[in-house]
């Protein structure tokens, strides 16, 4: 095994280049007023923080928190009796069935958001079967997309931790009288936490820091937090207050992972 | 075009290589901003390779300037772009005695006089100009045509249900506000852009875009929203080309915002003399009109108009309204961006923002 260490050095040196020395950059940029990269007059200051409390930002975070919340909500409610399902299956062409799920994730993402964005608006190929959907602009939309697009992570992760489930254990939870309802909340799901935990995970997150897909099926009304950022890049040129923003999405991002960690901990 | 664009630029590269060691101009362009015929024939005649390269947004185009990392000859900013890099140093001034082509009376009056007011005369030749406006569909002329940017604002004017789209850019949001309300679209007084802000936040838009306004209009899915000229020239031509029915238009007001790209000279550039030559080249009245003919926009240089109007095959462009009211209207007035501190660029950001709570 220690051979094979080696062959992750390209991995560390490209994360410290491009992950680790970014993150530090935008770390002192969240605490200085530059213009742009532009580090020759920096100064350091608290300045930045003190816009945070506007009303705007923080309604571009609650934006993506809840909305993201929800479409997770809504991909664990679909998504779980489907891995259940899935992984229950008495066949062996199971691997059809999992290629099918993947399938969409094979074209681009932009492409099926404007794929949506093209059939939620009023005059579109649907309204050749009578159907006029108005729905650009809309929170609805903006979850149908997450739903649709992030779906498939938050199957894999449960799929994966029921099919290595030892059914052994099933089988002893019947055999002590547990029936089928008691063998799923006793057994089944308790087990399947962390299949759980890691698809809200993966779903959460990349939902809540979008920012092409509310951009093109919110019509621009709806502000996810990504779209600020990318707006102070972008537009405003504002590098700092855009650092800052990102840094306290990534420090949002690895808190919600350190409780659920914890609390994974303590369930199992 | 881009296609092409791309291969002639590789072809040029691999000519600046193979080919004799001629000296090579480096431009700093728009995408499809230009008449390849005549960029070939300057090579021709001056017996030098030129490299372009594309950029979508001043902002990119600052950048690529202050990298320095290709020493640019020539670069076409807008505007407010233009002032900026010249307080800034980066640029040279033109040394009008260089361009020939360059008389008192070759620019439009307009075009040179907010050109003046803004300061960057000294650092810029016009490349190309227009406004923002008004982009409807045909049923809504009239009502376009009676109240101008009152549209974007008062759905009172408007027939129930009328679905209006906004550029999702701070700037020319408060712009066309402010240009209702009667300001100055580079106005950074607190009473007159919370105004501006209430009307933003009083409207509701279908859509907030950006490129994108222009084909809801055409799709049917937008009825009017505030667009670029531009914008709508690119629709315009494509519909002329194809041959089907104009369903848009494109109304000026006469009180607008005036835009105008520039071709300017970095202090990174190592060939000055070549690129004086090269905006010389561009403002000669027959290169202009080859220049115009590909990208469409208004000219800067008044007898290419002169020309355009004599000539028949022009009518569709001549004869619209944009090109009456711009060149003609003696009311028409326009306002050109200023560059603004980093925290009025802010303000105007936030006040987008708001306005979508």
């Amino acid at each position: 095994m220690k051979e094979l260490r080696k062959l992750a050095t390209p991995y560390k040196w490209f994360m410290i280049l491009l992950v680790a020395i970014p993150v530090l950059i935008m770390t002192v940029l969240s605490f200085s007023k530059t213009s742009g990269v532009d580090f020759t007059n920096i100064r350091f200051t608290l300045e930045n923080f003190s816009k945070l409390g506007q009303s705007v930002y923080l309604e571009a975070i609650v934006n993506s928190l809840t909305l993201a919340g929800v479409a997770t909500l809504i991909c664990l409610v679909i998504g779980y009796p489907i891995a259940y399902i899935i992984a229950n299956l008495q066949t062996d062409k199971k691997w059809l069935i999992l290629v099918l799920l993947i399938s969409p994730m094979w074209s681009n993402m932009l492409l099926r958001i404007i794929a949506w964005e093209q059939l939620f608006k009023p005059n579109s190929i649907l309204n050749s079967l009578g159907i006029s959907l108005d729905l650009i602009g809309t929170r609805l939309a903006v979850v149908i997309g997450m739903v649709s697009i992030y779906l498939p992570f938050m199957i894999f992760p449960i799929y994966t931790v029921l099919d290595k489930m030892d059914k052994s254990l099933l089988e002893a939870s019947r055999d002590l009288g547990a029936n089928k309802l008691q063998v799923f909340t006793k057994v089944v799901f308790p087990l399947s936490l962390s299949g759980i935990i890691s698809g809200i995970i993966m779903t959460l997150l990349p939902s809540a820091t979008a920012f092409a897909l509310p951009l093109r099926l919110g019509g621009g009304k709806i502000l996810l937090i990504g779209n600020v950022i990318e707006n102070m890049f972008k537009k405003v040129y504002n590098y700092n207050l855009g650092s800052l923003l990102s840094i306290m999405v990534i420090v949002l991002i690895f808190a919600s992972m350190g409780i659920v960690n914890r609390d994974k901990g303590s369930l199992i | 075009m881009k296609r092409i664009a791309v291969v002639l630029i590789t072809l040029l590269i691999v000519a600046s290589f193979t080919g004799c060691t001629g000296t090579t101009l480096y431009l700093l362009n728009w995408g499809d901003y230009i008449s390849e015929e005549v960029v070939q024939a300057f090579e021709e005649e001056y017996n030098v390779k030129v490299v372009m390269d594309e950029v979508d947004s001043n902002e990119a185009m600052y950048e690529k300037v202050k990298s320095g990392n290709t020493a640019y000859d020539v670069a076409v900013p807008s505007d407010y772009m233009i002032q900026k890099l010249a307080v800034e140093n980066l640029l040279n001034k033109v040394d009008k005695s260089k361009i020939d082509n360059l008389q008192d009376d070759t620019i439009e009056p307009i075009v040179k006089q907010l050109m003046q007011q803004s300061d960057i005369n000294e650092y810029a030749v016009p490349y190309f100009y227009g406004c923002i406006g008004i982009m409807y569909r045909n049923q809504f002329a009239d009502v376009v045509n009676q109240y101008g940017f009152r549209v974007l604002f008062d759905p009172s004017v408007l027939p129930e249900g009328t679905k209006v789209g906004m550029y999702n850019s701070g700037r020319d949001a408060v712009s066309a506000a402010l240009l209702y309300l009667g300001y100055d679209v580079n106005t950074n007084d607190d009473q007159q852009l919370q105004q501006a802000e209430d009307l933003l936040k009083n409207m509701d838009y279908s859509i907030w875009g950006d490129d994108n306004l222009k084909t809801e209009i055409i799709a049917g899915n937008l009825d009017l929203a505030l667009v670029y000229s531009g914008d709508f020239f690119d629709s315009y031509y494509a519909v002329l080309e194809e041959g089907t029915e104009l369903e848009f238009n494109f109304m000026t007001p006469l009180s607008t915002n005036i835009w105008v790209d520039g071709m300017v000279i970095p202090t990174t550039s190592e060939n000055q003399d070549l690129a004086h030559k090269f905006i010389n080249y561009f403002l000669a009245t027959d290169n202009a009109l080859t220049n115009v003919a590909h990208v469409g926009y208004t000219p800067v240089v008044s007898k290419v108009y002169d020309i355009m109007l004599e000539d028949e095959s022009w009518n569709d462009i001549t004869g619209h309204r944009y090109f009456r009211d711009i060149y003609f209207d003696e009311n028409f007035k326009g306002q050109m961006y200023r560059n603004l501190t980093p925290e009025h660029y802010e303000k105007l950001e936030e006040i987008l923002l708001r306005a979508k709570q």
